[in-house]
């Protein structure tokens, strides 16, 4: 126990309640919480690993920890050699996502687990990102190790390995990090010849420092400052103006002149605050870049979760193979639970289908031998044998995935290269007119005070000011789960003006739930026994609603229970025969299902869709924002008509009955769109939007083509968006503001010739720090939305 | 100022002798993850057997 002690301590728990002797969470049941902590506990023992508990009663806790609920999950697929190359790389090597690390001992445990399994050279996990790289030894199967991750408690994904986007991704990180130093140290070592310039260091040492300032300048003006001449040359190629055209002019005049005045023995040499420009520069936009990168990646992440897997049947064997290499007339069975890998006729089986990604519709629908089914939708039922009869890229999902890929939203000329053109065009202008004036009297001096204005109005803290004020909001979001891919996104959110809200799983819970119950007659606690004891098996969504509504209540025993598809559920109790099936419901549209005895009706039970708690307070939120809230549903007209009311939305703001490619041509017709969503049948609709939000929870293809990823389902998320947006570009403005105000101070004084290497070394730091400064604080309106620890 | 001869040369020498083993830091990933390593150093080595 004593080890580690120094280290934060957490999670600490009332005495008095007994808690998990795995998990730690609050234990009703003795000394776990559940099986799966138990299972973890006795197999940790049983592997000379119990050391992982005195880790973690001592160490200090990043995650909660909880309970193990992990459902067991087959790896075999990982082994198969269409499959395998996927995930392992040339040199063995296979990266997991693990979910459930919380704290050091997960690290001590997890990098262990050479010792336990044979095969398995090497483990290094990567806390921050919960990512393990295992490296095998040549030929060793990589099923195993995925299946022991589990039984030690833990969720592990297998991340598909993409060598090349990956080697260029930290190509460019190193390259940055290595500028950035670079810049960082010239710009130091300026800093001490420049101390003694302006310190009165004169004649002989005097010039001694002024060439030593050029040689220390050269490696930022030929290796630190090399990506600002690179997208200047871009933009100008394509006859644009960005940020960084005024930047490389004015690196590259400011050294042509520095030289040439160092040549001919003038004082004016601006070295220094080039150099200090350069890595103040680098710095912030490598901080913008790591955090977008952070929520890019956790979105990819993600991605690896749906990793769909088809049981192709040989024969009597199953072999798991992924579902692009399925031919026409392949057999694959799929299991309750499971997507559907391809398009394809039922062979065996009957079961319920949720096809909501491509109809909105959230009740499943019953397929028999014969029927056919659409790849992405789930099998809710009992397992399946299907034919393929469409490859995946002929699906009607593979169809909107390539629509996905090669329709890009059209980029956004951000506010800052907006800003730079005109500051460029006018100083530009501004140059020419103080040359010209001097032209006749004294060129040379003319020239210089030119040259001065060029250098000196270099809109160094308008170039800041951007990636900074980017970075800090999307750090803020980031913190409270709202994981935003670019600042560009965040631009593009303060300009929206419609909402349109996904139905089913966005702005309900996209779960059936107990709506109302109503006893006809009978004993109201027999009919609620009755009934679940007739849906005790059933895998029907209906049947799992009032399961869970009717915790608690004993069920009553009943005999030949039979569940015929599509028409319910019947059994016997004490010589009568009891049916619960789906009944017309009178009253209104919504699913209503009716337990009766003999064709009497002895309750009526309606269930709808929840609302989140959120919902309708959101919609209020947004529309005081000034925004037009609109619904957009795969759903039938009267169930959309009617939570529309309940959410506040006006009647012709709720559009129904819409296929995916209907809700992209409704969003299409709207500039400046917010689409929220969740299903894949909102990828579309996501891309196309202005900005898209993919809830939690969401599939693959939504949180692919999404600006914003939420990490928990809250809708309040959109209204604090909207709201960080706006005033992120109000901090935006401000900093345009403060920058302009400094560019004019020295731009007069330029002018007026009074400019020199000391008046740009004060006002160019003086201007960062403003709107460093300026972007930190943000607004008063951001800092209480994303206080810190709420 | 002869004093400066000396403390010039070893004032950048010492700048950019840094300035090396960071770079040499950065290409051997060193700065791959910044989270991980300062865990990591918590845990004990493995008793001898």
């Amino acid at each position: 126990m004593s080890r580690l002690a120094a280290v934060l301590p957490l999670q600490a728990q009332p005495e008095s309640a007994v808690v998990c002797r795995h998990c730690g969470t609050p234990s009703f049941q003795g000394e776990f919480c559940c099986t799966g902590c138990e299972n973890v506990f006795a197999i940790l023992r049983a592997s000379g690993l119990s050391e992982y508990y005195d880790i973690k009663a001592s160490a200090y806790c990043f995650q909660p920890s909880q309970p193990v609920t992990w459902k067991a999950e087959a790896f075999g697929h990982l082994d198969s050699p269409e499959v395998r190359p996927l995930y392992v790389n040339e040199r063995s090597e296979a990266r997991f996502y693990v979910e459930g690390i919380h704290c050091v001992a997960c690290l001590w445990l997890l990098e262990r687990l050479p010792k336990l399994i044979p095969g398995l050279m090497g483990c290094r996990l990567e806390v921050s990102q919960s990512l393990l790289t295992v490296t095998l030894e040549a030929g060793a199967e990589l099923s195993p190790i995925a299946a022991l991750i589990q039984r030690l408690g833990y969720q592990p994904h297998a991340i598909p390995n993409d060598e090349n986007a990956e080697a260029l991704q930290r190509r460019e990180r190193k390259a940055a990090l290595m500028r950035l130093g670079v810049a960082g140290a010239c710009t130091g070592n300026l800093m001490l010849m420049a101390v003694s310039l302006y310190g009165g260091a004169s004649g002989y040492w005097g010039q001694v420092f002024r060439w030593i300032s050029l040689l220390v300048f050269l490696p930022v003006a030929f290796y630190a400052a090399l990506p600002f001449y690179r997208t200047a040359l871009g933009a100008l190629r394509s006859h644009q103006i960005n940020i960084d055209v005024p930047i490389a002019l004015a690196i590259v005049l400011g050294t042509l002149v520095s030289t040439y005045n160092l040549m001919i023995g003038s004082h004016h040499i601006y070295f220094d605050s080039l150099a200090a420009l350069v890595f103040l520069l680098l710095a912030s936009r490598y901080y913008l870049r790591e955090i977008q990168a952070r929520s890019a990646r956790s979105s990819q992440l993600l991605q690896s979760f749906f990793a769909p897997i088809a049981h192709r049947l040989e024969g009597e064997r199953i072999h798991d193979v992924p579902p692009s290499l399925l031919h026409i007339g392949d057999q694959v069975s799929v299991a309750h639970g499971e997507r559907i890998p391809a398009d394809g006729r039922v062979l065996k089986g009957e079961s319920q289908i949720n096809a909501s990604w491509l109809t909105g519709e959230y009740l499943p629908v019953e397929v028999k031998e014969g029927d056919p089914v659409y790849a992405g939708t789930i099998n809710e039922g009992l397992p399946l044998v299907l034919e393929v009869t469409e490859t995946v890229s002929d699906s009607r999902l593979g169809r909107i995935l390539q629509q996905l890929e090669t329709e890009i939203r059209s980029p956004l000329v951000g506010m800052t290269d907006r800003v730079s053109r005109v500051f460029l065009i006018t100083v530009l202008i501004a140059a020419a007119a103080v040359f010209l004036t001097f032209i006749r009297t004294n060129p040379s001096e003319g020239l210089n005070r030119a040259l001065s204005l060029l250098i000196v109005t270099c809109p160094c803290a308008l170039a800041l000011a951007t990636p900074l004020t980017f970075s800090y909001a999307l750090a803020r979001a980031y913190r409270k789960g709202y994981a935003i891919k670019s600042g560009e996104a965040l631009e593009r959110l303060s300009q929206v003006r419609t909402i349109f809200f996904d139905k089913t799983g966005t702005l309900t819970h996209g779960e059936l739930g107990v709506d109302s119950w109503e006893d006809l007659s009978g004993d109201a606690l027999k009919n609620r026994g009755l009934l679940l004891g007739l849906e005790q098996i059933s895998l029907h969504p209906i049947a799992r609603a009032l399961r869970h509504h009717l915790r608690g209540v004993a069920p009553l025993e009943l005999k030949d229970v039979e569940e015929k598809a599509g028409q319910g559920v019947s059994g016997t109790f004490q010589g009568r025969r009891y049916e619960a099936k789906a009944i017309s419901d009178p009253d209104s549209a919504s699913t209503c299902i009716g337990l009766l005895v003999d064709d009497r009706l002895l309750a009526r039970i309606r269930f709808k869709d929840r609302v989140r708690a959120e919902s309708a307070a959101t919609v209020r939120a947004l529309q005081a924002l000034d925004c037009q809230v609109e619904m957009l549903s795969g759903d039938a007209p009267p169930v959309v008509r009617k939570l529309a009311l309940e959410v506040g939305l006006e009647l012709n703001q709720a559009h129904a009955g819409l296929s995916p490619e209907a809700k992209h041509r409704i969003i299409a017709g709207r500039p400046h769109s917010l689409m929220v969503g969740d299903g894949a049948n909102d990828a579309l609709a996501l891309q196309n939007a202005h900005v898209g939000i993919a809830m939690h929870g969401g599939m693959d293809l939504s949180l692919k083509v999404a600006d914003v990823y939420l990490s928990h389902p809250d809708l309040r998320a959109v209204h604090d968006l909207v709201v960080l947006g706006r005033e992120t570009r109000k901090v935006l403005w401000r900093n345009f503001g403060l920058s302009i105000a400094y560019n004019l101070v020295g731009g007069v004084a330029a002018v007026m010739g009074w400019i020199n290497p000391l008046v740009a070394a004060v006002i160019m730091p003086l201007s960062s720090i403003t709107v460093l400064l300026s972007s930190t604080f943000s607004t008063r309106r951001v800092r209480q939305l994303f206080k810190e620890g709420k | 100022m002869s004093v400066v001869t000396i403390l010039l040369p070893l004032a950048l020498l010492l700048g950019f002798g840094f300035l090396g083993l960071y770079l040499w830091a950065v290409r051997n990933d060193q700065f791959a993850d910044g989270d991980t390593p300062a865990l990591r150093i918590l845990l004990d080595d493995e008793k001898p057997e």
